[in-house]
């Protein structure tokens, strides 16, 4: 859709009319109500559409990504997906690549540093929007609940404290879709406060109850229920919803099949289709949330595949690779990236009735120099 | 594969659990799991098992294991390499020469000698009481030595167990998850050659999950003298974390390495010596070079460095690399295409060379190994120190002559050693490894010191400290 904009220029008086792109049929799509609920081919369809007009612009407006096209000798118009070049999300680590001016940046996104290095990303106020939308859209995977249905728990900092680093300013961002509190303040956790709170809500039938966190804070909240030895009367009326993996706390990560029985014993959840997990990494301008079969959905604007260790070519959906999008949300950048994630894409109807791609993550990549007594200066040597 | 562990030299195939490790090929070997009953043996073994034990004797024992490693005919070694080329993905060749590097350090009885002479003074001092001015010194084992094995250079077990020995303690080996057939080979070969000598009964292998370490590894840790901890971060994490006070705690690694080539000598010799240097161990070790300070232009020595890693493909053809590894080289290439490094790549991701100017810093520092070489430009060799510190361990220089400008800055930065290009994995007697004499801290200095009869050097005078309190001469004795 287009909105004219009248331009009044002095004298001579002349009416000049351009048309801007104030919305665009991507932006509709995000911000639809039925994301996930169109046929596969379909969603295909969209998803080739919006990459493909999304890789034009991308060629056009950064130089670096047109320059490193043309090295690959990428000439492939209009593309096949699978060819289309990514960029090794570890580039953002050491290079500021946009494609519209700094100007237009509306936030400067950092990773967590966790492996070394911060990412860091500049979205406009357009990223912005639709990474947004993008997790409004995810939430539907849980359930469509009107703004006032839901009350949030959020096991984190507001918007403002959380600045600029990532997975903490994302699950930040649910405060825009429903009412939340925060539990994080000053950069301390107020386990017994995020617990009250939770205990006078749980049972209220008018009202869901959505615990959002990293898993470690989850975690930390589950100790002090088992502490307490007093379970949260959850029901059907609560969901867990964990995001931003383990990050430095890496040494009391839990697997699913032990972390999800102690979520819904904790929090006395009726099932364990109650707990979920959402994937994103500041590379990415889309955040996926787990359907009820514990499956990530692709949304189709974004291009998931596993890839090759070798060559990093595409794999066929069901194999193990490195995991890489393309992801038409993001004007800012080209999100065309390859990961150091291990994951793998499947196709099809998934367990919870939706058509369409999924993925799962498995883990991160381990470096030789992590295993071994050979140091990588990204690994954490002192100069 | 199934494979036992050794509780004080007697073989064990099975315990009440079993562990399954898969290896970087992808194999599977089943290993009998650390138990209480297991560590109640290994803890009851003597701590002072080789105390009196000559090194003569110990030096013997280790030759003639060695002799038997010599053999390319030895069973145990023609299993050892099958199985380096099985289980670790080790080409032919790369196996063959580690089982070569075995025999020669066992074998090297006079190594033995030199390393304690040089680290200790005196190499007597392990047998019996040496003089030292003033005292009598004798150099006794600190006990049970733990040894914590990394994955990435199987030599570096049979290094850290043969100082152990040749300080008299006994040794618990914890095997890596990629590597549990080094220190294995090396007990079942010692048993070959004589199971009932005391070296032999004075080792024992083990293994659990690194990361997973519970009660059971936290009692061996616990009841160790001293620990040798070699490896990632979190190896030696753990033991810094959890070993008792007055546990001596060694640390190898992790460390990684550079080289710098100046203007003069012969530039296809370094290109053969910088080759051998990355083809090692293929940069998993920390003595591996990872980077390059070449002085002046580079196109023609990238042209020789090309043409000298082409004949290491034949003459150490790289081993094989699992899914993680094989990716992080992906990436780190199409990483370096991004930013237009130019490079140069052999056809079957066996090397690559990538020019890169010195200061791109975190592009640089995301290394991805497996025999990939930056080679960074620089006006002077002396713009090296710009990039090294305390996590270097080995500075490689070509020419030679090269050391002895930088070696003073060097030292200064915190690098631990300074070594002709071509020369990274050869420890020479007398070198400091990680910046220790490890032999050092793998005994307890004891000294008998002389009595009051023999008067202190420069006074003339015997010791009689309540006469000199009586009188109130102290300070005529004062040299």
């Amino acid at each position: 859709m287009t909105a004219e904009v009248v331009r009044a220029v002095a004298a001579p008086p002349v009416v000049e009319r351009i048309a801007v792109a104030a919305t665009t049929d991507l932006d509709h799509l995000i911000a639809g109500e039925a994301v996930f609920a169109t046929p596969l081919a379909e969603q295909h369809a969209m998803r080739d559409h919006h990459v493909r007009r999304t890789l034009a612009h991308h060629l056009e407006r950064c130089a670096a990504y047109a320059a490193f096209a043309a090295r690959r000798q990428f000439t492939d118009l209009p593309a096949d997906l699978a060819a289309i070049p990514v960029i090794p999300s570890s580039v953002f680590k050491a290079a500021r690549v946009l494609s519209v001016d700094e100007a237009e940046i509306a936030k400067w996104c950092k990773s967590s540093g966790t492996q070394g290095a911060q990412s860091m990303i500049g979205r406009d106020r357009t990223s912005l929007e639709r990474l947004l939308g993008s997790i409004r859209a995810g939430v539907t995977l849980i359930q469509d609940w009107l703004e006032d249905d839901l009350e949030v728990i959020h096991l984190g900092p507001d918007r403002s404290e959380a600045g600029d680093v990532w997975f903490m300013y994302v699950m930040s961002l649910i405060e825009l879709l429903y009412p939340t509190r925060h539990f994080v303040r000053g950069g301390v956790f107020d386990a017994a406060g995020a617990l009250d709170r939770i205990r006078a809500l749980a049972g209220k039938r008018d009202r869901h109850v959505a615990v959002v966190g990293p898993p470690f804070r989850v975690l930390e909240l589950i100790e002090t229920i088992e502490r307490a030895g007093q379970p949260v009367p959850g029901g059907t009326g609560m969901t867990v919803l964990t995001a931003g993996g383990w990050k430095r706390f890496s040494g009391q990560r839990i697997e699913r099949a032990a972390f999800d029985p102690r979520v819904c014993a904790a929090f006395g959840l009726a099932s364990e289709a109650q707990v979920r997990d959402a994937f994103n990494q500041v590379e990415l301008n889309t955040v996926m949330i787990e359907c009820a079969a514990h499956r990530k959905h692709v949304p189709p604007w974004l291009y998931a595949a596993a890839r090759d260790p070798d060559r990093l070519t595409v794999l066929p959906p069901g194999q193990v690779g490195v995991m890489s999008y393309l992801d038409a949300s993001a004007t800012s950048y080209p999100s065309f990236i390859v990961t150091d994630d291990v994951g793998e894409v499947h196709e099809g109807t998934c367990a919870c009735g939706r058509a369409g791609t999924t993925l799962q993550i498995q883990r991160r990549l381990v470096s030789v120099a992590q295993r071994g007594c050979a140091l990588t200066l990204d690994s954490g040597g002192k100069k | 594969m199934r494979s036992p562990i050794i509780v004080a030299g007697d073989r064990v195939d099975a315990t009440s659990a079993e562990l399954e490790l898969r290896t970087r090929t992808d194999e599977v070997v089943h290993v009998p799991a650390l138990d209480a009953a297991t560590v109640d043996r290994l803890l009851a073994q003597p701590r002072g098992a080789l105390a009196d034990v000559p090194l003569h004797e110990i030096c013997a024992f280790l030759h003639n294991v060695g002799h038997n490693w010599k053999s390319k005919e030895y069973t145990r070694r023609r299993i050892y390499e099958r199985h380096l080329v099985r289980y670790y993905g080790y080409s032919e060749k790369m196996a063959e020469t580690e089982a070569n590097w075995i025999a020669l350090l066992l074998s090297s009885h006079y190594r033995i000698y030199d390393t304690l002479s040089a680290e200790l003074g005196s190499w007597h001092m392990v047998d019996s009481w040496v003089a030292r001015e003033e005292a009598y010194v004798r150099a006794m084992p600190r006990g049970r030595a733990l040894h914590i094995i990394p994955g990435n250079v199987p030599l570096s077990c049979i290094a850290s167990v043969i100082r152990a020995i040749a300080t008299k303690n006994v040794s618990i080996v914890k095997a890596a998850s990629d590597d549990p057939m080094t220190p294995l080979a090396l007990a079942l070969s010692f048993m070959d050659t004589d199971p009932l000598h005391p070296v032999a009964k004075a080792l024992s292998v083990v293994y659990w999950k690194g990361g997973a370490e519970g009660e059971l590894e936290r009692r061996l840790l616990a009841d160790s003298d001293v620990v040798c901890a070699w490896g990632g971060e979190a190896a030696i994490e753990w033991a810094k974390r959890n070993a008792p006070a007055e546990t001596e705690v060694l640390t190898f690694g992790p460390r990684r390495s550079v080289a710098v080539v100046g203007k003069g000598g012969d530039r296809k010799k370094a290109a053969r010596a910088l080759a051998h240097d990355v083809a090692m161990y293929d940069q998993r070790a920390c003595f591996s070079v990872q980077r390059v300070f070449v002085e002046g232009p580079v196109d023609d020595f990238v042209a020789e460095v090309k043409q000298a890693f082409a004949l290491y493909e034949t003459l150490l053809p790289k081993g094989k690399h699992d899914f993680d590894e094989r990716a992080g080289y992906a990436l780190a290439h199409l990483e370096a295409e991004f930013f237009g490094n130019p490079g140069v790549a052999s056809e079957q991701a066996g090397w690559a060379i990538v020019v890169r100017p010195p200061d791109d810093g975190d592009a640089t520092a995301r290394h991805p190994l497996g025999r990939t070489l930056y080679v960074h430009p620089v006006d002077h060799a002396s713009a090296v120190l710009d990039h090294v510190g305390p996590g270097v361990q080995t500075v490689a220089v070509y020419p030679s002559e090269l050391a002895l400008p930088l070696r003073d800055a060097l030292a200064r930065k915190g690098v631990s050693r300074i070594v002709e290009l071509g020369l990274n994995n050869v420890f020479r007697v007398g070198g400091a490894h990680d910046g220790m004499y490890p032999t050092q801290r793998l005994v307890r200095l004891v000294s008998m010191e002389l009595p009051a009869s023999v008067a202190v050097k420069g006074i003339v005078v015997p010791i009689d400290q309540t006469t000199f309190l009586e009188q109130n001469r102290f300070v005529e004795f004062i040299p």
